[in-house]
């Protein structure tokens, strides 16, 4: 299991110096030049140059790339070019959000997809399986920013819930209404496909033979199906709820862009629109690390779920 | 064979289980299915009964009607369906939940599925005994522990941590009945427990089985599709062709005289009895459709004594001389050979 997980780590290792290397061609193909944008539009050559040459761009571009990576290794991603604030730092203040942001939309997201999925497969034919299956398709075809903009339109008019920014931590009344809205938006993505595969696999489960057993013991229906049926399936259930924290990033950077959520998203978003590149391109690489590390964590703990897929190797 | 050794208070017994007139049928979505149909029969304290029968003749359906574990698409109706006095079709689902794994367990076919494959083997023990019997943990390890050992498996208290994918079949199939009879059920099902195992291994879990089933008092459903399993195992017969119930009769008077022309197809696959010059009729074709069922006797397509009364005449299940009944016109089978030759 061990060797297993450092043949992984190793793996994300050369994905993530895969990114840093897009990460930096993105910033030698960009039509602006950093040195210019720093200078200002009053920068005089001279000065551009002193600038350019203070950031070794004018050095081959190889030995950039070493440079550059050792930077990032050590946490320095650069300055921004419209305030000059130091990137690591923007970033950290702006994770903070950001994962919670998508934390409180798994936190109801996972359950109730969890409970569909289950309701849906006791009763196959049901209305709860068919409204699973509803909302599923439907989860998969309407984006989430027109949700998140209907919401916005719902919530301008009745004036129910704040829907700019965030309202301080998540204890206070204020931190609370102010989230509800983005996690709910955001956590819609999770539920169609999450109760979709629970409503699959834990049918399938239903039927093994070790389920059956469990009944012969004499379990009662309730523990059959959460100790037994569901056991086995959450294997892919685990496997796809972490796979969908991807999609779950990439909903959250509409999300808070569309409601002003101060997280890595929207930093990404504005600073693309801004052309300030050192923060898009940090924000790039974070949420490219924050991605493969979470692909990690799930592999664990479908190790963890399942005794045979470390046996298996 | 094993009814030699039976103490005449068992044939005397009242009986633990008695199943009359049981019917089922499986609403698919090609029609309704008939898997069972009629079937009677009892099992007393501590006998042994076999049910055999080719393949899809409704042996699983039989065991699972039984156990109370038919799936909801079947349907099932009986005149009778007793178990130790009390009427299983008039139970609330908790009180049959509760006689299963403590009066009634099951063995099943597949010891490699049968388990679940997440959980230690000594934790599904230890949940088999707290399901009933409300012990703590570390008792009830001890006894999963011993309940191991009596089945043979070797350092037993390794075991327990084992994961199923860590055990051979054999193993697997130990564990299952160490699982089954771990409150010392009165009954027994144990279907086709030997048919995915090795043939070296096949003979020790018979054994084991019988002498545990012996030494608890366990009455035995033994479901097998397999002659020789049946004469190693079973005190009685019953003989199973498309869902009905074809021939009934002690073992010792089965083998020595079949009295159902697709009992000695049966027999006839058996090499022992090959050899020694017996009756060997290889049953040619198979069981038929059981949505669409041939008219008359359900064998006569297959059957080389059939004449035009089988092909329209469905022949009832009638008692012979001796404690036995067959499903076939021409029962007794000898008078009928002399009289036609
Ligand atoms: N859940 C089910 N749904 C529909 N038909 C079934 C079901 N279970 C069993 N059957 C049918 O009932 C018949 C008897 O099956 P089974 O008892 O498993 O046979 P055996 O155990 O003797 O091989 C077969 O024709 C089988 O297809
Ligand atoms: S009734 Fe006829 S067809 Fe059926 S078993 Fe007897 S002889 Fe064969
Ligand atoms: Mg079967």
């Amino acid at each position: 299991m061990i060797a297993r997980l450092l043949r992984r780590a190793g793996i994300s290792l050369i994905v993530l110096a895969g990114v840093l290397l897009i990460g930096f061609l993105m910033l030698q193909v960009i039509p602006a030049d950093p040195a210019v944008a720093i200078a200002g539009p009053q920068g005089t050559d001279d000065e551009i140059e002193a600038i350019r040459r203070h950031l070794g761009l004018d050095q081959p571009i190889l030995l950039q790339f070493v440079w550059y990576i050792s930077r990032v290794v050590t946490g320095d991603m650069g300055q921004s070019v419209i305030n000059n604030a130091s990137v690591s730092a923007e970033l950290l203040r702006a994770a903070g959000p950001t994962i919670e942001l998508m934390c409180a939309a798994m936190i109801w997201a996972v359950p109730t997809a969890l409970a569909l999925g289950i309701l849906a497969a006791l009763r196959r034919g049901g209305i709860v399986d068919r409204l699973v299956m509803a909302v599923s398709v439907m989860g998969v075809s309407v984006p989430v920013f027109w949700v998140g903009l209907l919401m916005i339109q719902f919530a301008a008019r009745t004036r129910a819930f704040p829907i700019q920014g965030r309202g301080g931590p998540l204890w206070t009344a204020e931190g609370l209404s102010h989230i509800l809205l983005p996690a709910t938006a955001l956590g819609l993505i999770l539920v169609g496909p999450v109760a979709r595969m629970t409503r699959t696999t834990l049918s399938d489960a239903l039927h093994a033979d070790h389920v059956r057993t469990a009944r012969a013991k004499g379990a009662s229906e309730l523990r059959v199906v959460l100790n037994h049926a569901l056991r086995t399936a959450l294997l892919p259930i685990i496997t796809l709820v972490g796979l969908q924290v991807g999609t779950l990033m990439g909903g959250a950077v509409v999300t808070e862009t569309i409601f002003s959520w101060p997280g890595v998203g929207r930093l990404a978003v504005g600073s693309i629109i801004t052309g300030d590149y050192p923060m898009a391109q940090g924000a790039i690489i974070f949420l490219a690390s924050a991605f493969i590390l979470v692909n990690i964590t799930v592999d664990v703990l479908n190790e963890l779920a399942d005794p045979r897929i470390g046996s298996r190797s | 064979m094993k009814h030699m050794t039976l103490p005449d208070s068992v044939m005397t017994a009242p009986p633990l289980l008695t199943v009359e007139n049981l019917s089922v049928t499986f609403r698919t979505d090609s029609g309704p299915l008939p898997a069972l149909d009629g079937i009677s029969l009892s099992i007393r304290p501590g006998e042994t009964v076999a049910v055999v029968g080719e393949s899809g003749s409704g042996k699983s359906v039989l065991s699972l009607a039984v156990m109370g574990l038919l799936p909801p698409t079947a349907e099932l109706t009986a005149s009778g369906l007793i178990f130790d006095g009390e009427d299983l079709q008039a139970m609330s689902k908790r009180t049959r939940r509760d006689l299963r794994g403590r009066d009634m367990a099951m063995i099943f076919q597949e010891p490699s599925t049968a388990l679940n494959p997440v959980q230690r083997i000594g934790d599904q023990l230890i949940e088999a005994i707290r399901l009933h019997e409300d012990i703590p943990t570390p008792k009830a390890r001890a006894r999963a522990i011993e309940a191991l050992a009596a089945t043979g498996i070797p350092s037993p208290e390794l075991r327990v941590r084992a994961y199923p994918h860590e055990l051979s079949g054999g193993m697997r199939q130990r564990a299952l009945i160490a699982m089954a009879l771990i409150h010392r059920p009165r009954l027994l099902i144990a279907d086709e427990p030997t048919t995915a195992l090795d043939v070296t291994v096949q003979a020790q879990i018979l054994d084991l089985i019988r002498d545990l089933a012996r030494d608890n008092g366990t009455a035995t459903l033994f479901i097998t599709h397999d002659m020789g399993v049946v004469a190693e195992m079973a005190d009685r017969v019953a003989v199973l062709y498309a869902g009905r119930m074809v021939e009934t009769a002690s073992a010792s008077d089965l083998f020595e005289s079949p009295e159902h022309p697709y009992t000695l197809g049966l027999l006839g696959s058996m090499p022992q009895l090959n050899q020694r010059g017996a009756a060997m009729l290889p049953i040619a074709g198979t069981v038929p459709d059981l949505r669409q069922m041939p008219p008359g006797c359900h064998f006569h397509p297959r059957c080389p004594f059939a004449d035009h009364r089988c092909a329209t005449q469905r022949p009832d299940l009638r008692p012979l001389a001796g404690n036995r009944r067959s499903a076939c016109h021409y029962a007794p089978l000898l008078e009928t050979l002399e009289t036609r030759a």
